[in-house]
Formats: structure tokens, C-alpha cells, sequence
């Protein structure tokens, strides 16, 4: 594969993918940005291993995804505050979608790894359980319990935000 | 998936795509750039060229002036040993002459000794 000028290319089509991965997983942007030069360097290294556009977009995924995983866990991001404490929004927060998705990506971040990038790769990058679970080397059970648990909690909290507010608009 | 679900929804829209800062792209292509092998200026090259004649020539010079006078000191102590060696003949002649001198004058005050008698 003649790689110079098609890299540009791939570069193009593939790094709001990788960025926004590796934000929204780390909530930093200047981390998510050398995470994203850091994974484009190693595709660069690793093209000619590579099969076509589909393998590419696998192999993407799956190296940011461990990369991320891996910046959580040295960061101690874990050791931030658990989903359960974070806050639920107080009587002024109103429903209003922005803020809604706000308080939904504080929760995600609150998620151990895992199960944060799952979320990610679920709902940023519509990827079936089959695809997360090669994505993540996990079995496919597992990306299944795991999701739907955080799922579970995620409900759960913004339930409790909602009743909430309109208990304060009462 | 449900894709009626509000939850799963308001989840896509939340982790939506974020366009990356502007330049991104240059930067991740910027450090796949072989590296160029560092250039240096051409008052440079012409520098070292200078310092190198120059300090050649210089080599050059002293290596001369110092066979010279190795040349010069092996002239002189030649003609010293050549000196000595004149200086030694002509001791040694004088010696002899005087040795016979003294000869002489001992068979001369030999002679007038008797001539006492």
C-alpha cells in the first residue's frame, strides 16, 4: 500500500472518530489530542499489516479504545468520584437538552473504564456487542452484562434528576 | 439496540462526534515526516573550508621550518666533530714533537754531562 499520499487521506476520514473517543473518555482535550497523534502514528507504522478501509477502522478503534483504558487507569480516573456520588443537578437545573447531555457525559465519566468505552463505542460509534467485544478483546457476554449494568445505573440517576426537577417546578 | 429508546438516544446525542481542533491533522502528518538530515549553511561549510586550508598550511609551514633546523644542527655538530677531530691531529702532532724534543735534550744534557767529566 503506497502510503504517503493515501495516509493523508485516511487521516481525514477517520480522526473525528479517534478524537472524540479519546475525549470523551478522558474529558481532556489535550490529552485526547496527543492520544490521536500518538494512534495515527502507530497506524503509520502498522499500514502495510493492514487488509482495507473496514480492518482500518477496527484497528483504530481498538488501539484508541486501549489506549484510553489504559490513561484512565494511570491517571487514577478510576479513583475519581463513583457514578453513585456524582451529583444529581439541584432545583435549578432545568431539562433542557444541553445540560441534559452535560450531566449524561459526567455520569458516563464516572463509569469504570471498561464500561466507559463501551458506552463510547455503543453510542458514539453505533457498534453491535459482537464488534465492542473484539474492539475491547473481551467476550461478547461480558460487553453484554457490563453494558447493561451501566445502562442500568445511568437510567437510574438521570430518573432520579428528573424527579427531582419536577418535584422543584411543583 | 433500541433506537426509540429517548435514553439510548439522548446517549447518542450526547457523544455525538466532536469535529478535532483545527490543525490536528497537520501536526499527526508532521510526525510521520521521515526526518531530514540537518542542513547547514553554506557560510558554515565555507568557514570550516577556510579553517582547514589555513590550519594546513600553517601544519605545512612549521613542519618545514622544523626540518630546517633539524638540518642546520646536524650541519653544525658535523662540523664540530670535524673541528675536534682536526683539534685531536693536531695535539697528538704536537705531542709527538715535543715528546721528541724532550728526547733530544735529554741525550743533549747526556752528551755535556759526560763532556764534565
Amino acid at each position: 500500500m503506497d502510503r504517503t499520499p493515501d495516509f493523508a487521506e485516511i487521516v481525514r476520514e477517520h480522526q473525528a472518530m479517534v478524537y472524540s473517543l479519546a475525549l470523551h473518555a478522558l474529558r481532556d482535550s489535550a490529552a485526547a489530542e496527543d492520544i490521536t497523534q500518538d494512534v495515527f502514528l502507530a497506524l503509520h507504522q502498522n499500514l502495510g499489516r493492514l487488509e482495507g478501509p473496514s480492518h482500518i477502522r477496527h484497528w483504530l478503534a481498538r488501539v484508541t479504545s486501549h489506549r484510553c483504558i489504559d490513561e484512565i487507569r494511570k491517571r487514577g480516573y478510576r479513583r475519581g468520584p463513583a457514578l453513585e456520588e456524582v451529583s444529581e443537578p439541584g432545583r435549578s437545573d432545568t431539562d433542557r437538552d444541553p445540560l441534559l447531555r452535560q450531566r449524561l457525559r459526567q455520569m458516563v465519566a464516572a463509569l469504570p473504564a471498561p464500561a466507559r468505552l463501551m458506552i463510547l463505542l455503543r453510542y458514539q460509534e453505533e457498534m453491535e456487542l459482537a464488534e465492542i467485544a473484539r474492539v475491547l478483546d473481551v467476550p461478547v457476554q461480558t460487553v453484554k452484562s457490563r453494558l447493561h449494568r451501566a445502562l442500568g445505573l445511568l437510567r437510574e440517576k438521570m430518573g432520579r434528576q428528573r424527579a427531582a426537577v419536577t418535584e422543584a417546578r411543583s | 439496540m433500541n433506537p426509540v429508546d429517548p435514553f439510548e438516544q439522548q446517549l447518542r446525542e450526547a457523544f455525538r462526534r466532536v469535529e478535532p481542533p483545527p490543525g490536528l491533522e497537520r501536526k499527526i502528518l508532521l510526525r510521520i515526516q521521515p526526518r531530514q538530515p540537518r542542513r547547514l549553511p553554506s557560510w558554515f561549510a565555507v568557514a570550516a573550508s577556510l579553517v582547514l586550508v589555513v590550519g594546513g598550511s600553517l601544519g605545512v609551514m612549521r613542519w618545514q621550518e622544523h626540518q630546517q633546523r633539524q638540518r642546520e644542527a646536524e650541519r653544525v655538530r658535523q662540523q664540530l666533530a670535524l673541528t675536534l677531530e682536526i683539534t685531536s691531529r693536531t695535539l697528538a702532532k704536537a705531542d709527538q714533537r715535543l715528546k721528541s724534543i724532550g728526547v733530544e735534550r735529554i741525550r743533549l744534557q747526556e752528551v755535556s754531562s759526560w763532556q764534565e767529566y
